[in-house]
């Protein structure tokens, strides 16, 4: 196989965020003196300083992104995120937490996939209900079951918001997925209220595909 | 933009393509192709006639996917004898968007395909609609 390939190249690698981002600080060849010890002990790190070839390609995209960006899920059993960060060759996703957590990582081009896996995002019903009017923090409570819901089962808020590197370009897109009664996206109300409308996954990923053209250099040669 | 009408080989259909797009057609397959060679990014609208099929795909969007590259179902939409569907995938490395639509025309089972690189899809989706909508059935 030429092309890019789905799997992680290091299923192993399963580390807490801040070994991550030493790795990545490692790949600019500023290793963090407390964490050279652990990088080395678990074969991120060799005897000259260098990253090994096989987690070089996912640590200069921790280390020195092009662009990042933020997934964050609030759904009954909680709030989730994760970071993906995007480099010349690789897309990253860590979970955030405490804890250790497998790092994946993919070929650039594979981003939008990786959005996809993360946010859950695709087909939906479109049952043509109307608009209704909350809060983001009501819609996120009752998406927690802390509050009422003004719709029927469960239901998921996600997030996702990117910048580049140099910091002037960025974006997100917010989205309620109720399952069965299909996605919204949050639009201007009154107030503090905002109006919470139905949209079909189409639109939601051409709304993503802001973050898709400042993230991807899949332009063809001229 | 400026477009004009196509004929669809092995049908009486037509679609409006780009006047300045590349245009291909093949009808011994059943094949026209129209791609954007001019501009920086590669769009392409290609259909083709299975005239052995003569309803929609009990499952249009298991049929789209075939012989994609890490394809992602992205949405499914059905209605007045169409099905569409939208996927992302990797093609030639880059990442793809596609928007397909399912149409039976008396010949068979037309499927129309607009294809453009994921990064330029917030411009190009209305494109993929305009064209895609622009189908005109013999009856």
């Amino acid at each position: 196989m030429t092309g890019p390939v789905v799997a992680a190249p290091n299923p192993e690698l399963v580390v807490p965020r801040r070994l991550l981002r030493a790795l990545g600080a490692a790949a600019r060849g500023e290793v963090p003196a407390d964490a050279r010890p652990e990088l080395s002990e678990r074969g991120l790190l060799g005897p000259d300083g260098l990253v090994p070839e096989t987690v070089a390609a996912t640590a200069v995209a921790v280390g020195s992104p092009l662009v990042t960006v933020r997934v964050t899920a609030v759904r009954p059993s909680g709030t989730g995120s994760a970071d993906i960060w995007v480099g010349a060759t690789r897309a990253v996703l860590h979970p955030e937490g405490q804890g250790s957590a497998a790092v994946v990582s993919v070929h650039r081009a594979l981003l939008p996939q990786l959005i996809v896996r993360a946010t859950g995002l695709g087909p939906r019903p479109r049952t043509g209900l109307p608009a209704f009017g909350a809060t983001g923090a009501d819609v996120a409570a009752a998406c927690r079951g802390t509050a009422p819901a003004p719709w029927a089962g469960d239901a998921e808020l996600w997030r996702v918001a990117w910048r580049n590197s140099a910091g002037d370009a960025g974006g997100d897109v917010a989205v309620l997925d109720r399952g069965p009664e299909g996605l919204w996206r949050p639009g201007a109300g009154q107030g503090q209220e905002l109006t919470w409308s139905p949209v079909d996954a189409g639109a939601v990923w051409q709304a993503l595909a802001a973050l898709f053209a400042l993230a991807l250099d899949d332009r063809p040669a001229v | 933009m400026n477009t004009l009408t196509q004929q669809i080989p092995g049908t009486t259909s037509t679609v409006r393509v780009p006047a300045d797009w590349r245009t291909t057609t093949d009808p011994g397959i059943g094949l026209l192709a129209v791609e954007d060679m001019t501009g920086r990014f590669a769009s392409s609208l290609t259909t083709m006639l299975d005239p052995t099929q003569h309803a929609l795909s009990q499952a249009p969007a298991r049929a789209a996917m075939a012989g994609l590259v890490a394809p992602a179902l992205l949405d499914t939409d059905g209605g007045e004898g169409r099905a569409d569907v939208l996927v992302c995938h990797l093609a030639g490395g880059i990442s793809a968007t596609a928007k397909q639509r399912q149409v039976v025309v008396p010949e068979g089972l037309l499927v129309l395909t607009f294809t453009a690189a994921t990064s330029r899809w917030a411009v190009l989706a209305p494109v993929a609609d305009e064209l895609l909508d622009s189908l005109e059935r013999s009856s």
